[in-house]
Order: structure tokens, then sequence, then C-alpha cells
């Protein structure tokens, strides 16, 4: 097998002739190119992902593995092993995703690199979930996700959210307003408005929710339009085990569209299809959930998660402070929503 | 008891659950169980920015059935069916397999409570003026103003 340059502007360059053996580590790869100079892009192939690595004046410059991009990327490759490398099948890019030398991305040990990855990247998402054609899904209990081959105990976390039942009553200091059902006023009439003024800067207006009081009413609002006759299956619901196999292929073929912007709606990194609409839809969905939060008396992160037959658009205030949406199957998604508190 | 109240009870007894509303598929409010605190216009607001958001979900391929949204350590739930919406605020430690299960019951009588919701809703005066007889004599087009003296005039009764 051998290598070549990637396709571009490298027509007049040497490449490298068969220097990738057929199985090679990247980091090995990695130290290889660091002393030739020109670019270089290869195609990395392994088991569980198909990537590219690229190479300008001894540097990574750009890295793809999975759905992974940059240096998330690289850890990735550098983790899984040996691979194969094949004549890159993508154009050059058209900017770099690295800024990193090659010394730091090699000196990236697991636990250095998450640490680093989960500061400046989007939130890792696991690779592609198995065909059922594929034979080596017989196999396959669960998707292997890169850090499930991590060993170590499980962290407990416990005292987080200090739980109060019911029957203690709301007057305990460290009970969560919650509104009891027990003593509940109901009644069927127009809403009466609150007596008194519920917000204030200091106190969340829902934190303050102390009284075992709530009210069911018929809002008396203007007619709307007749409301369709039949309703489908409730969310969840499905028919028959395997009649969604053929759907379900389709859809986890479809690549994860992911978006950064800034909080004025300003794209700052894309990728897949359709990313200008989706960063549209997340500074839309990003502004109008945190009006619904502040309405519900929570100012600050409001992230939202919208799914539908096996589809999933998350829209999430991201780490270093802007918004990132992520479009895709559900199964891709499911990773990201423990991260940002919907799972 | 009302049909509403035996919907929204469903998921009131879920531990954890703070309150309940319900929308039709325009996003207006129809009925809720809430605590006090919480007004009919804050969540007549809500459940219209709800029906946006759905609808730039669904501009992007998304076929919105179900909606998350977290508030730190509140969330808000939101199933979609036909004929509207069910909204649930829940706290952190709420039990999500019993959330789930009540808000399937809730789904499955939630197109019969919104028809019968709407069918209750009086009219409101909107548009529609009594129909009175106008016996005021027709305006001469004041022609002369512009010094036409020999156009034919409007009848008068």
């Amino acid at each position: 097998m051998t290598t070549r340059y990637a396709a571009g502007d490298l027509s007049e360059k040497q490449p490298l002739q068969a220097q990738a053996a057929p199985s090679r580590q990247v980091s090995d790869v990695i130290r290889q190119y660091t002393c030739a100079a020109g670019r270089h892009g290869f195609r990395v192939v392994t088991r569980h992902a198909r990537g590219h690595i690229f190479f300008e004046g001894g540097h990574v410059i750009h890295a793809e593995f999975g759905e992974d991009c940059g240096l998330r990327a690289v850890v990735e490759l550098l983790r899984c092993g040996s691979v194969v490398l094949q004549p890159a099948a993508l154009p050059w890019p058209n900017q770099p995703s690295l800024h990193l030398g090659p010394e730091l991305l090699l000196s990236m040990t697991e636990r250095d690199s998450s640490r680093v990855v989960r500061k400046v990247d989007l939130p890792v998402e696991p690779p592609p979930l198995p065909m059922p054609d594929e034979p080596s899904a017989m196999t396959l209990v669960a998707p292997v996700h890169p850090d499930a081959a991590r060993s170590g105990p499980r962290r407990a976390i416990s005292g987080v959210m200090p739980r109060v039942r019911s029957s203690e009553g709301p007057s305990s200091e460290s009970a969560p307003a919650r509104a009891a059902t027990p003593g509940m006023e109901v009644g069927v009439g127009r809403a009466q408005p609150p007596a008194s003024s519920r917000r204030t800067a200091s106190v969340p207006r829902i934190a303050t929710v102390r009284k075992p009081e709530s009210r069911a009413v018929v809002a008396s609002r203007t007619p709307a339009g007749s409301a369709p006759p039949s309703a489908p299956l409730p969310p969840g619901w499905s028919g028959p085990p395997g009649a969604e196999s053929a759907p379900r292929v389709a859809r986890l073929a479809q690549p994860t569209t992911m978006v950064r912007i800034t909080n004025r709606g300003e794209l700052l990194a894309a990728r897949g299809k359709n990313a200008e609409q989706i960063a549209e839809a997340a500074a839309f969905i990003h502004g109008l959930a945190n009006l619904i939060a502040a309405d519900f008396g929570r100012h600050g992160r409001a992230n939202v998660h919208l799914s539908g037959r096996g589809m999933s658009l998350l829209v999430a205030r991201s780490e270093v402070n802007d918004i990132a949406a992520a479009l895709g199957p559900t199964e891709r998604v499911a990773s990201l929503l423990g991260k940002v508190g919907l799972q | 008891m009302n049909t509403e109240l035996d919907v929204l009870r469903l998921v009131q007894d879920v531990d954890w659950v703070v309150g309940s509303f319900v929308a039709n598929r325009n996003g207006e409010l129809l009925a809720y169980q809430m605590p006090s605190e919480f007004g009919e216009a804050e969540l007549g607001r809500t459940t219209t920015r709800l029906a946006s958001i759905v609808r730039s979900a669904e501009l992007c391929g998304v076929d919105v059935e179900h909606c998350d949204f977290s508030f730190s350590r509140y969330q808000l739930v939101v199933n979609r069916c036909a004929a509207g919406m069910l909204c649930v605020l829940v706290e952190a430690p709420v039990s999500r397999p019993a959330l789930n299960m009540a808000t399937r019951l809730a789904l499955a009588e939630l197109p019969a409570l919104i028809s019968e919701l709407e069918a209750e809703r009086e009219p409101t005066a909107v548009a529609v003026l009594p129909q009175c007889e106008l016996n005021v004599a027709p305006l001469e087009w004041p022609l002369e103003h512009f010094g036409i003296t020999d156009a034919p005039r409007l009848p008068r009764n």
C-alpha cells in the first residue's frame, strides 16, 4: 500500500512513497512526518471508524476521525492503536484546525488529553453504531465507546441533590420547592394572578414555591382552529420489534451536524450539512429557551433537546460559554445529553 | 372531577413533579395545574414560545415528539401529539421511568381533552360588527373643490 499527497496544490512536491506499512501506529506516523517537509495527507482506516490526517511542514494541521475533528480526532487516533493508511480521499483543508506541535500531540496521555480536549473542543460523540447487517455487529453487545475502554471504578456521586420525601412536608428549609398533591387546591375557572410579586433578583422564583397549593384551571382564551381528530402513538411507543430497522439504518448513516455559535448567533465552527440553517435555528431556540427559563424564574443556562422519529436537535451552552448545537440521530447525540443535564 | 383534572393529576402524582399544563397545537394555553406562583400570562407565553421552537426544529428536519428543557435543577418536559402538547415541570430527582409512564397515560387522553377544551371555549368578540342599517346619506363628491362643475352627481335617496 502506498501513500500519496492529499489532493490539492501538491503536484510539484515529492511524495513519500511506500513508507506506510499496512498497519501502523499513528504516533509513529506523526513522528515520521515531523521530519518531512511539504504537505502530506492520509486516509486513516480502523475497524470502527475512518478519518484523515494532514501534515504540513512537520506539523499536524488537520485531522478528522469518525465524528471528531481537530484535536479530538488526533487524540482518538492516538488511542486507537494500529491503523491502516491509505491515500487521502479529501481535498486539502481550507484552514488548519490544529496548531499544536507534534511533541505536544505525542505527549498527550489518555488522561491529559481528555482534560485538554474538554476545554477546547465539542463534547465527544460515540462512533456510529454497528449496522445490523454487519457481521461484526453480531458479536457486539453494545456500541463501543472510546472512553468505555478505560478501566477503573466508577465514581459515585452522592449528596448533590438533597431529596426530601413528600411526607416530610414543605416546611423543611432544605426541601426543594415542590407542589405536593395533598392539600392542593383545585378548581375550574379563570386563573387569578399571583397576589405578590414573584420575582426577585436574589431568590429564584421556583425556589420560593413553598405552599402546597396548585390550581387546575381551564384557560379562557381566543378560539383557535379545530384540533386534529386523532393522535399518533405516544413518544417512545413503537411498532413491533424490527419494524423500524430499515429507517434506523438509514438514520444512522446520516452524519451529525454540529455547530458552535456565539451568544449573538455568529458562527464559530461548523461541521456537516445545513450547518447555517442549524446555526440559525440554534440561535433562535437558545434565545427562546432563555426567555422560557426567565419566565420560570431561572436565569442562566437553558439547554434544549428536541427529538422525534429517531432524530434529535440539541442546543446547549458549551463549557467555553458559547452555544453548541448538534443535529443527528438520537443514538449519536445521546452521549451529549448527560453532559448537559438532559438525561 | 373534570377530565382535565384527571389528565393533569396523572402526572402530578409522580414524585418531584411541580406542575403541568396543556396547550393546543398552535401553542395556546388550554389548561394548567401549577403552583400559584406561576401565572397564566407566563404560561401562555411559554406555550407560544414552545410552539415556535418546535416549528423551527421542524424546519431543520426534526419531527418533534419530545422536548426537554433544562434550567439548572428544573426541567420542563414537553410531549407532543397531533392535537397539542403536554408540558410537565419537574425537578431533577424525578423518576424518569415513572414520569414517562404517567406521561404516556396522559397523552392517550390528551386529544380528547384538547378537543373538549377547545369546544368549551367561548367565542370572543373579534371583528364581528353588528349588522346595523346605515341611513347615512352618501357624501357628494367635492368635485367643485377641484374646479369640476359639470360632472354627474351621485343620486340622493
